[in-house]
């Protein structure tokens, strides 16, 4: 067990190497993620008053849902309330960007698009966006994964992703669900 | 075993002290810079234009010397509000509860007697049992009534021209009063929804709202000791949408999940749990 001054500054040194290509290794995947993925929290600080928000113009029942614009653009709203996301069920178009705004008139909720970069929480107090395209078509479930109370568990919402010749907006614009 | 000697000369010490000391300055140099110029510059430019934001003011943006939140202002919705009920929890509602008077809610409570009976527990099992239920389920439904958000023959003209705090009254009369003493029935089908759920058809457990847990929708009223009848006439009534005024549909989403059957069956359960 010879430990010269100099070999116990080398082995120092090579855990610290390790020890930063971890570090670097991480902060690399994350970084990925944001730039490539568009994985990153909402950047966006929009304020609305969740004692209200059923009696605001936005967030009232029948604006729920998906909706396409005269420009074109698609946003989906939806409200993450105890416990069922409203719509339960969200119709998206297959590759077209869309904005997805959520809103909770109680508790923190939170939910995950799997396979895609829709990932956030729900706080009450403010709007969360985000962007996202759908590239595979089908439904998926969009689960809460923020426990907001003791039906938590139940509270899973689905997401329909349909292609051009099935995303039909109605007279105001309004997509729903194909039903089964 | 031969061991050099650890202790070095002042000199060495010195020398190797500031060989270290640079490359730590170094390391925590290049690390500084590194995320200045990720956080600052790199996120935001790239992120920025996957919205329409030129580099310059993304930058500007991430440091904080120019303001901007939402990034992209959305098309604003041109709808226009259609709330299911007009009860917002805010201060006034909450405190019209707080300061509600039981006495006078008692004299009001007489013009009720005739359905709900005397005691407010009632012998007809079509009109709800009022003791007992919470104030906040009574103020909502009542003042539901009188907006017309929610609909009855009778309870939408008894309740026009209460006031808020007539309302409140009511509310805190009736939840301070005894409520029935009920047997019980077992019942696996029914017991497994109200205490489990059923996450596979996204029906939340009944009682994670409805046994006056905290931190569930303040309004959910309580069911236990309710009239069997009543109960399966308001499950039916939200699953045929001809009762709507549950706010964000949480009671409609469920009733169209559950089967008739099992409707029959929650009713029955509650009319005979007996209170915890």
């Amino acid at each position: 067990m010879a430990s010269s001054h100099q070999e116990i500054l080398r082995t120092e040194l090579r855990w610290g190497a390790v020890m930063g290509v971890l570090v670097a290794g991480i902060l690399g995947l994350i970084i990925y993620a944001a730039l490539a993925l568009h994985i990153s929290p909402p950047s966006n600080v929009e304020r609305i008053d969740p004692k209200t928000l059923q009696l605001s113009d936005e967030f009232t029942e029948q604006n729920l849902g998906t909706q396409v614009s005269g420009d074109g653009r698609v946003t989906a709203r939806i409200v993450a309330t105890q416990y069922a996301f409203l719509p339960p069920c969200v119709a998206v178009p297959l590759n077209r960007p869309i904005t997805l705004r959520f809103a909770s008139p109680d508790v923190i909720h939170g939910l995950l698009i799997a396979g895609t970069n829709v990932n956030t929480m729900v706080v009450p107090g403010y709007v969360s966006q985000v962007h996202a395209t759908f590239t595979q078509p089908g439904e998926t479930p969009m689960p809460c994964h923020e426990f907001c109370g003791l039906g938590h568990s139940a509270m899973l919402g689905r997401v329909q992703v349909l292609p051009a010749d099935q995303f039909k907006p109605d007279a105001q614009g309004r997509v729903a669900c194909a039903k089964h | 075993m031969a061991t050099e000697p650890l202790d070095l000369t002042p000199e060495q010490r010195a020398a190797e002290d500031r060989t270290f000391r640079r490359g730590a300055a170094l390391a925590v140099g290049v690390v500084l810079v590194a995320g200045i110029v990720l956080g600052f510059v790199v996120l935001p430019v790239v992120q920025g234009a996957s919205v329409g934001l030129d580099a310059w003011s993304a930058i500007c943006r991430a440091i904080g010397v120019q303001p901007g939140t939402p990034i992209a202002r959305q098309p604003s919705s041109e709808a226009a509000a259609t709330p299911v009920s007009q009860v917002s929890w805010g201060p006034a509602t909450l405190g019209a509860l707080r300061n509600g008077n039981v006495a006078r809610g008692a004299q009001l409570s007489r013009v009720c007697d005739a359905c709900h009976g005397a005691q407010g527990l009632s012998s007809d099992p079509q009109f709800p049992n009022m003791s007992g239920q919470t104030a906040y389920a009574i103020y909502k439904q009542l003042h539901d009534f009188r907006s017309g958000a929610r609909k009855n023959y009778l309870m939408s003209i008894v309740a026009t021209y209460r006031s808020d705090q007539s309302i409140a009254d009511l509310a805190v009369y009736y939840a301070s009063r005894q409520a029935l003493q009920h047997g019980s029935i077992e019942d696996p089908v029914a017991a497994n929804l109200a205490v489990r759920g059923d996450p596979a058809r996204s029906i939340a457990a009944c009682n994670a709202c409805h046994l006056g847990n905290p931190g569930a929708p303040v309004e959910t009223p309580n069911l236990i000791g309710q009239h069997k009848e009543y109960l399966l006439n308001q499950l039916q009534a939200f699953a045929h949408d001809t009762r709507h005024n549950d706010v964000y549909a949480r009671m409609r989403t469920i009733s169209t999940a559950l089967t008739s059957d099992e409707m029959e069956r929650l009713a029955a359960y509650y009319a005979a749990t007996p209170r915890p």
